[in-house]
């Protein structure tokens, strides 16, 4: 039997104050802290404070800035 | 203030129950263990920036959460249960201590919190959910340019009902960079703009849309240049019955009500002649109907707008139903539209689709 079509979109967020944790669990949070890390729409260096999210594309962890046009962009490109 | 009064009456109470045993632990038990005294403190301590943060991140789910899944529900119901937006929306908090992170391919995780704008947290969920959500079907069947345009309509149909500061932040943040880079939205972006004022959008154009794709979808019809063409002339087709006053001062004559192409049949009665309303007759509403169902028109949509024609619409409906010359596709869409001196006047809508 297929299972059960799902009837919901699980959208995937990390709050603020989770913010330091979850980027230590995936091993990105002392680059960025040392801002060795880019916005891979923008390229503007990224921080605590205008990091916006993360996403997987062809294995690899990608991530981008607060700005609305970068947002815009990952919808886009990615295709999600 | 009487929220204030209720919670420190509420206190009282449980102190009035707990304040024995509390206050022996207080005076009693803590100085007699200082070394687990100063622990749970501590621990006391470390939790209430826990319990605000968690508070904080109900809030925001829950108006998000709460709000786009009551306009999925409204919108599917104005759309005739088609299927534009088959899925809630749910908010999913990545960290939790005891679980690793997890990142699937072509999955985003967005930040939400306190940001400068609030507002920002509602409008990006709202993106990404449409972005994953808005016409699953219809997608390979229409220009990715109106794709796009439809489901930034949507969107804008969706704050509407939300307060200036999101319906600006969403015009000036996203919409306004998304029509730049994509110039071909624009090209749709009018006429669309004014279907949605007109309450024709998730009633007329949208469910047609999604019947339609559901339909090749079954027929196995490949995505092509003509029925994008059709598709193109069908808005137009909206649109000018949208904008009827307009269409008719500048033509003289009513806009076309039937629409008919090699992949496309509809027609659209409009209860809006006075002179019928006036004696409040149906019938010639109700013979467009019948003759164009008849005729093999693959969708009859009968709508009224204001108290008087929305009743002749029901009498319309019933005897379609009565007769069943047509098969209802399920009940009554309802919508709103605004007149120029911003009167919200109640619509109704019905569907109905030739027997195959």
């Amino acid at each position: 039997m297929l299972p059960k079509e799902k009837k919901q979109i699980r959208i995937k967020a990390v709050y603020d104050t989770d913010l330091e944790p979850f980027l230590e669990k995936l091993g990105l949070l002392e680059d960025l802290k040392n801002g060795k890390l880019k916005c891979s729409v923008c390229a503007c260096e990224l921080s605590l404070t205008n990091f916006g999210g993360v996403y997987k594309q062809n294995g690899q962890l990608k991530l981008f800035c607060q700005k609305s046009e970068c947002y815009l962009e990952v919808l886009k490109t990615k295709g999600c | 203030m009487t929220d204030i009064v209720k919670v420190f009456d509420w206190i009282l109470r449980i102190l009035g129950v707990l304040g024995i045993p509390i206050s022996w632990f207080i005076l009693k038990w803590c100085p007699d263990h200082p070394e687990y005294a100063q622990k749970i403190l501590y621990y006391l301590i470390k939790l209430i920036p826990f319990v605000f943060s968690w508070k904080k991140r109900k809030l925001i789910e829950k108006e998000i959460q709460g709000f786009v899944n009551e306009e999925i529900l409204s919108i599917n119901k104005e759309s005739f249960g088609l299927g534009i937006l088959p899925k809630n929306l749910k908010i999913e908090w990545t960290l939790k201590k005891s679980k690793e992170v997890i990142i699937n391919e072509n999955e985003i995780i967005i930040r939400l919190g306190d940001r400068l704008e609030l507002c920002e947290n509602f409008v990006d969920a709202l993106l990404l959910y449409l972005d994953k959500s808005f016409m699953p079907e219809s997608q390979i069947y229409l220009d990715p340019s109106l794709y796009e345009a439809c489901k930034y309509c949507v969107a804008i149909s969706m704050l509407r009902k939300r307060s200036d500061k999101h319906y600006r932040i969403f015009i000036d943040k996203y919409y306004k960079p998304a029509l730049e880079k994509n110039k071909d939205i624009l090209k749709y972006n009018e006429k669309l703009e004014s279907i949605e004022k007109n309450g024709l959008l998730s009633s007329i154009l949208l469910s047609s849309l999604a019947f339609y794709s559901n339909k090749w979808i079954y027929e196995r019809k490949t995505p092509s240049a003509e029925i994008q063409d059709d598709i193109e002339k069908y808005i137009e087709f909206i649109a000018n019955i949208a904008n009827k006053k307009e269409y008719e001062e500048s033509k003289g004559e009513l806009p076309p009500l039937y629409f008919t192409s090699k992949h496309i049949k509809v027609n659209v009665v409009l209860i809006a002649r006075k002179e019928l309303a006036k004696e409040l007759s149906y019938m010639p509403h109700f013979e467009v109907a019948k003759d164009k169902l008849k005729a093999g028109c693959d969708i009859v949509f009968v709508t009224g707008r204001g108290n008087i024609n929305i009743s002749l619409a029901e009498a319309v409906a019933l005897k379609l139903r009565e007769e069943q010359i047509g098969k209802q596709i399920n009940g009554a869409s309802k919508f709103y539209f605004y007149t120029d001196d911003n009167r919200k006047i109640e619509g109704i809508c019905y569907a109905f689709e030739k027997f195959n």
